[in-house]
């Protein structure tokens, strides 16, 4: 009597020795990483994977085997989880956000940030003007924390003071109270960002209060004829802190627009191929915030000439909008490709 | 990525029940660059919430430490020692599970003790860009609800708005309790999944070695099947998950596995129309017992096996192919 053969068996008798020796090239990148493999493996990896991959669907189709089918589904998962991991050192990654992902997703996520800048100003305006016309308005829209003793109660001497007494304080406070500015933005600007997926009303209503207590605490100081020392007071670190806070605030936007007008998409995929770029936009936000806080915590302490603090600002903010618009527009359309 | 590729895994997460693995998780499929759909088991909830944990103490223990280093420090440095402190700890805060995402291919510690991993909902490679944006939005999912629970309590109308913040952050927080994906608000926004990654032996094939062991076989394995013959109307009456049943009885290994093996055994003899004899085995010996399931289990194999390459899938003894 003849023996049945089944193709089945046959087919896993050839490959099987493929199988194990990818199981065994995976199985040593789990437990340390793709420096575990020689060169001479690592080039066999793929062919490997795509082997396994091809016996996958073809035991589908021929075998009934199901310790085999559920032995292949894994080995192709784990070879698929290892091949198709972030490949990239960390190294590579970061040289990678700053030369391209970053510039890009912060063009790709432009109009939400021109929109939350826009909403920052007009706010500030209203703050200014309801200031100016009842200085009452000042206690309602600025913190008593953040005032710290600054208000229309006081003399317009104390008020000149704040802008110019960093000269006395020595070093290591002024490095501890940066450090301190740094922290505190990048955690409002990040919730400024994270926020955008509640439909984005608390990163609008965050955009407001902030820009009213800006426009507020101006109006203060214009009313006694300091307007133009307060500005180079805030833009020398302020114009990279706003736009840092604007545009984790677009970055916010993005997202509440990507889960609100999906189009034609669904709404989980819309967000998860915006969101990613508003993710990167956020991060880079956080290392503006950084420099904002040492030209705060440093800079300006050390730099009291108004005329100095405006160049210092101002050509912050050229040298910003310069590396924004112009870093690597190799692919304009898509801004994830690289990433 | 293109969108329809996109669009297919995303649907198929969206749409129909969720299929259940072996280990009793949700299995969800992807499709890979190569077009080859995958299917991963997805994180129990339980799971996720054990991996989260063991990385939550992880930082506070990192944390402690840190306060410690600095105050020590601080006697020597002062204001310098402060400020190093405070970037270190928000970077910490901040950057703890995406640094090991990004290091460990989509695993952080806590992850990888309990065996989890990270990877792109629809199939493609995992970005660092989707890791980065997984865990900023723990801003408000963990620290957001932690900071409003510490809010101190205060007069007027703070109690109702304390109440309102709660329940729009515990939206936020609990998504993964609202969702079949178990997905968070970071993987809805990064596009990612978490799976289970467990790891399967490749188990010797039922058609080329015997089961039963050797003091009680007579046959040669490689003859085990020609002891017993079937005729096609004989394996007509079970469909593919009845075989996959017996496959796992075959390779049970436990104490009650010869006495399943006994009531399955009759119960296919009565099936296939056998008398006793016919059968040609004596019920007190388990050794016969098994070689007559293995003898059936490769004839009804081939026979279904033999019906698939035809395109004929019969599922089970209710399907009628």
């Amino acid at each position: 009597m003849k023996r049945t053969i089944l193709k089945s068996s046959q087919f896993r008798k050839e490959r099987e020795a493929s199988w194990r020796e990818l199981d065994s090239l995976v199985g040593r990148m789990e437990k340390r990483s793709t420096a575990a493999l020689e060169p001479s493996e690592l080039m066999r990896l793929p062919t490997l994977y795509r082997a396994a991959l091809s016996s996958l669907s073809v035991a589908r189709a021929i075998s009934l085997d199901r310790s085999l089918l559920a032995y292949l589904e894994n080995l192709a998962n784990r070879a698929y989880f290892q091949i198709y991991g972030p490949r990239a050192g960390l190294g590579e990654v970061l040289a990678g956000f700053f030369a391209r992902s970053w510039p890009n997703a912060v063009r790709a996520t432009g109009r939400p940030a021109l929109l939350s800048i826009a909403v920052t100003i007009l706010s500030a305006l209203a703050g200014y003007w309801l200031t100016m016309a009842d200085m009452e308005w000042y206690y309602t829209l600025m913190p008593e924390d953040l005032a710290a003793g600054r208000s229309p109660a006081s003399s317009t001497e104390s008020l000149r003071a704040v802008l110019y007494d960093g000269d006395d304080a020595d070093g290591g406070a002024l490095s501890a109270f940066s450090s301190f500015l740094f922290v505190h933005n990048s955690r409002i600007a990040l919730l400024c960002f994270a926020l955008g997926i509640a439909l984005g009303v608390p990163t609008l209503l965050l955009l407001v209060s902030n820009g009213l207590m800006l426009g507020s605490f101006f109006a203060l100081y214009a009313s006694r004829g300091l307007g133009f020392e307060l500005g180079g007071w805030l833009i020398i670190h302020g114009g990279t802190e706003l736009l840092a806070v604007a545009l984790c605030g677009g970055a916010g936007l993005a997202l509440a627009d990507a889960f609100l007008f999906p189009g034609q998409k669904t709404r989980l995929q819309s967000l998860a191929e915006r969101g990613r770029l508003a993710g990167l936009v956020a991060l880079g936000a956080v290392f503006m915030l950084a420099i904002a806080g040492i030209l705060e915590g440093i800079g300006r302490q050390v730099i009291t000439d108004d005329l100095m603090r405006y160049t210092i600002g101002i050509g912050m903010l050229v040298l910003w909008s310069f590396y924004f618009l112009t870093g690597d527009r190799s692919s304009p359309q898509d801004g994830s490709s690289h990433d | 990525m293109t969108d329809a590729r996109l669009y297919a895994a995303t649907s198929q997460l969206t749409r129909g029940p969720l299929e259940r693995a072996e280990s009793g998780r949700r299995q969800a499929a992807i499709l890979t660059p190569e077009g080859v759909e995958l299917r991963v088991e997805l994180a129990e909830r339980g799971e996720r919430a054990g991996a989260f944990l063991i990385d939550a103490l992880i930082i506070v223990a990192a944390v402690i430490a840190l306060v410690f280093l600095t105050l020590y420090l601080m006697t020597a440095l002062e204001g310098y020692a402060l400020a190093a402190g405070l970037v270190v700890f928000f970077f910490i805060r901040t950057f703890y599970f995406a640094f090991f995402e990004l290091l460990w291919r989509g695993r952080t510690p806590g992850k990888r003790l309990i065996g989890l991993r990270v990877i792109d909902r629809a199939g493609g490679p995992l970005r660092p860009s989707s890791i980065v944006v997984r865990n900023l939005l723990r801003e408000i999912e963990v620290f957001l609800p932690l900071s409003v629970m510490m809010m101190p309590e205060t007069v007027g109308n703070a109690a109702w708005i304390r109440l309102f913040m709660t329940i729009w952050i515990g939206i936020f927080a609990l998504m993964p309790l609202f969702n079949r994906q178990g997905l968070r608000v970071g993987d809805m926004v990064a596009g990612t999944l978490v799976v289970a990654s467990p790891k399967a032996a490749l188990l010797p094939d039922l058609v080329e070695k015997a089961v039963s062991p050797a003091s009680i076989r007579r046959m040669q394995p490689a003859s085990v099947d020609q002891r017993f013959t079937f005729t096609p109307q004989q394996l007509e009456h079970y469909g593919i998950y009845e075989l996959q049943t017996l496959e796992a009885v075959l390779r049970r290994d436990d104490v009650h596995a010869s006495q399943t093996r006994r009531e399955i055994a009759e119960r296919i003899r009565k099936k296939i129309g056998w008398t006793e004899e016919q059968a040609g085995w004596d019920l007190r010996y388990d050794g016969l017992v098994t070689e007559f399931l293995q003898a059936f289990y490769v004839a009804q194999r081939a026979h279904l096996e033999h019906k698939m390459l035809f395109g004929k899938r019969r599922r089970d003894k209710h399907d009628k192919v």
